[in-house]
């Protein structure tokens, strides 16, 4: 379970996050929509620990990640943001044992053969990051977020790149994934397929929180249009 | 997982993609080569041919080691900006400070790698014997080389931040590195004239003295550095 | 630091700047070389010196200013030390242009490679490499945080300096004023005095001057970044 209240964030001038709260139960998949350069990256990199917010808290189930519990609580999470957060120079299977052995995942070479089999990259283990193509880059992104089974699940347009069959894959993962009691936020521009998986959504403009609700009965094209507008509005 | 153990995870990481794929060596060596055929050219032949082994070594090698040498922090970091895996590394449940002192190790390991062929080989072109004071001169690089790398990797990663940095970082490593250069040519210079350690002790511990310091600094402020 | 303290802090130092000029060029008595003549230009002396120590004072307050930054993350802190860089980037600079200057009829030569004319060299490089810091940032947060890790590496080279002549000897006269050592012509003290306590002064106000111009700077800075997004900020 995660949550956040009173994030704010600044980069400089640019505000782009002011005064977010929210909250991501147990056994629940939050998808999070909003125009570009709304603070959807900022905010899931803050929920992360990756960017610190000027002010505000986050909670990993309850507590503040901060001091000498934050390796632990860090543990609980597992993040895949716009960049790969891999090596060039290391193979598929390299990347993941490095990073199952540094989550402190016993028998890394294992684990790593294990989810490359998992997500559809087995004949690729011993070629280095470079040579793969971007979609399969990207099915290892999510395999090292994965690697350590992480509770809390912070993936920010996983979808980006991949086919539809293994997009259709990373939904059922994500399902098995809530069935077990983890979470997820889910940050998307694929407003109908994040809306088939998720059991609410949270729409973010120019930093703030707007609209909210049920997934379920949401229509995505209004909720475009809505969040769209809202955008227009502001800049009137 | 305990901080050493996760430094040397990482440093191990760095090395094998150094010997996968990476040209930071072959770089670092060409650099260092360049810088002593710069001096080579500028003092002249008779200068380079008469000054005493222990006058002309030091301040040669220790320059042409210490330029080679940035170009060994900056290439550590940005195998880190590439795919943006430092971020990868801040989510561990690890000690920030473990990346440092990983990527610390790694560095230190390729230049005195580094070391290992450029110093032979100074011997041989400068025409000095350094058998016999190979047991001194190993200890005075080991120590110098240590304190070079604490900080060089540190302002490597501040400068990897900056993006634009590059050459900021030469102009911020020397008056960090200062007391290390300061010592490293007395020290040299005494090993190679043959004398004993202990008369430039004053120097040996001032290196190990700022070595220790900017290890527990660099270990202390590593997390605001990394911040976003 | 209120409009009101800014005042008389000005109207103070200059006035300070003033009486140490005066102080500096008429009231002390000239000082006389190796071979008994006179040698007006040991009055740089008293430049050289008070810039040296405001400089140390500056870097001090850049010290303080990155450590509070790095603990708070308040802008105040900040703007201290962006202040104090620049401040002590500029006294600096007086030293290294007024020791050669006084060293040369003084010892013939305007730079003797010791190694507290070095370290001073070197430490007006890492002043000067701050503020590129600053200037090479993204944005200002980050350029405060990296100068500010910076700032707290900065202060063990001045400490250096400052015992150099101690540890290392050379020709750099050692400070005699205030320590053990023959008597000075009370003028003499009284001069270094009142142009040390000008200079500090001084700088204070530079430092001042200087953090609320920042301060400003950032203002309009969001003002008009508020403006282009069409968004209050």
């Amino acid at each position: 379970m995660i949550e956040a209240a009173g994030i704010e964030k600044s980069f400089g001038p640019v505000r782009a996050l002011r005064g977010v709260a929210l909250r991501v139960a147990a056994g629940e998949i939050v998808a999070l929509f909003g125009p570009n350069g709304a603070g959807k990256s900022t905010l899931a990199r803050c929920l992360a620990g990756l960017s610190r917010p000027d002010a505000g808290e986050v909670r990993i189930d309850g507590e503040r990640a901060r001091g000498a519990a934050a390796a632990r609580l860090r543990s609980r999470l597992g993040y895949a943001g716009h960049g790969a957060l891999l090596y060039d120079h290391l193979s598929a299977e390299e990347n993941l044992a490095f990073f199952a052995a540094l989550h402190g995942v016993p028998r890394p070479q294992e684990r790593a053969r294990a989810l490359l089999e998992e997500f559809g990259i087995p004949g690729r283990a011993g070629d280095a990051l470079r040579g793969l193509s971007r979609g399969t880059q990207q099915r290892l992104a999510l395999a090292r977020a994965l690697v350590h089974e992480p509770a809390i699940l912070l993936l920010d347009e996983p979808a980006t790149g991949l086919d539809p069959a293994a997009a259709g894959a990373l939904h059922d993962r994500l399902n098995a994934h809530r069935q077990k009691g983890g979470c997820a936020l889910l940050v998307s521009h694929d407003l109908p397929a994040a809306l088939t998986l998720a059991d609410r959504y949270i729409v973010l403009t120019s930093g703030r929180i707007g609209d909210q609700g049920p997934a379920a009965g949401a229509d995505p094209a209004a909720l475009a249009a809505r969040f769209s507008g809202a955008t227009a509005g502001a800049r009137a | 997982m305990s901080m050493l153990r996760a430094a040397y995870l990482i440093a191990r990481k760095d090395l094998r993609i150094e010997v996968r794929g990476g040209d930071a060596l072959a770089l670092m060596g060409a650099l260092a080569l360049a810088t002593v055929f710069a001096f080579a050219f500028t003092l002249g032949e008779r200068t380079m041919n008469t000054l005493a082994p222990e006058r002309l070594i030091p301040p040669v090698l220790w320059t042409a080691l210490a330029f080679a040498s940035l170009v060994g922090f900056r290439q550590g970091w940005a195998h880190e900006a590439e795919h943006d895996a430092l971020s990868g590394l801040r989510l561990a449940p690890v000690d920030r400070s473990a990346i440092y002192l990983g990527k610390l190790a790694a560095a230190l390991v390729l230049v005195l790698v580094l070391e290992a062929i450029l110093v032979p080989v100074s011997g041989v072109i400068f025409g000095a014997d350094l058998i016999p004071i190979a047991g001194p001169l190993t200890l005075v690089l080991l120590l110098h080389s240590y304190g070079l790398c604490a900080a060089g990797t540190f302002l490597g990663a501040l400068v990897n931040r900056l993006g634009r940095g590059e050459s900021l970082a030469a102009i911020l490593l020397l008056p960090v590195a200062v007391p290390i250069l300061i010592s490293a040519g007395k020290c040299t210079s005494a090993a190679l004239a043959g004398r004993p350690l202990g008369e430039v002790r004053f120097w040996m511990v001032l290196a190990g003295c700022f070595a220790a310091v900017i290890t527990a600094l660099a270990v202390v402020l590593f997390e605001p550095l990394l911040e976003e | 630091m209120s409009r009101r303290v800014t005042e008389i802090l000005a109207a103070v130092s200059l006035l300070g700047m003033f009486l140490a000029v005066w102080m500096a060029l008429q009231y002390v008595p000239t000082a006389l070389a190796a071979d008994g003549e006179p040698n007006p230009v040991q009055r740089i002396f008293y430049v050289h010196v008070p810039s040296a120590l405001t400089a140390f004072y500056a870097v001090g307050v850049l010290f303080v200013g990155s450590v509070g930054y790095l603990l708070t993350r308040r802008r105040g802190f900040d703007l201290a030390a962006l202040a104090a860089t620049e401040t002590s980037l500029l006294f600096c600079s007086i030293v290294l242009i007024t020791g050669p200057i006084w060293a040369k009829p003084e010892w013939g030569r305007a730079w003797t490679w010791e190694p507290r004319l070095n370290l001073t060299a070197v430490l007006w490089l890492l002043l000067l490499g701050m503020v590129l810091v600053r200037r090479v940032s993204a944005h200002r947060d980050e350029g405060a945080r990296f100068a500010s890790v910076l700032g707290i590496l900065a202060l063990p080279v001045v400490y250096l300096v400052y015992t150099a002549v101690e540890r290392w000897g050379g020709l750099h006269p050692k400070p005699t004023i205030g320590r053990d050592a023959p008597s000075h012509d009370p003028r003499i003290t009284l001069g270094f005095g009142i142009c040390t306590l000008a200079f500090l002064l001084f700088g204070t106000l530079l430092i001042v001057l200087r953090a609320r111009l920042a301060a400003l700077e950032e203002r309009i800075g969001n003002l008009a970044a508020g403006a282009a997004t069409g968004v209050a900020p």
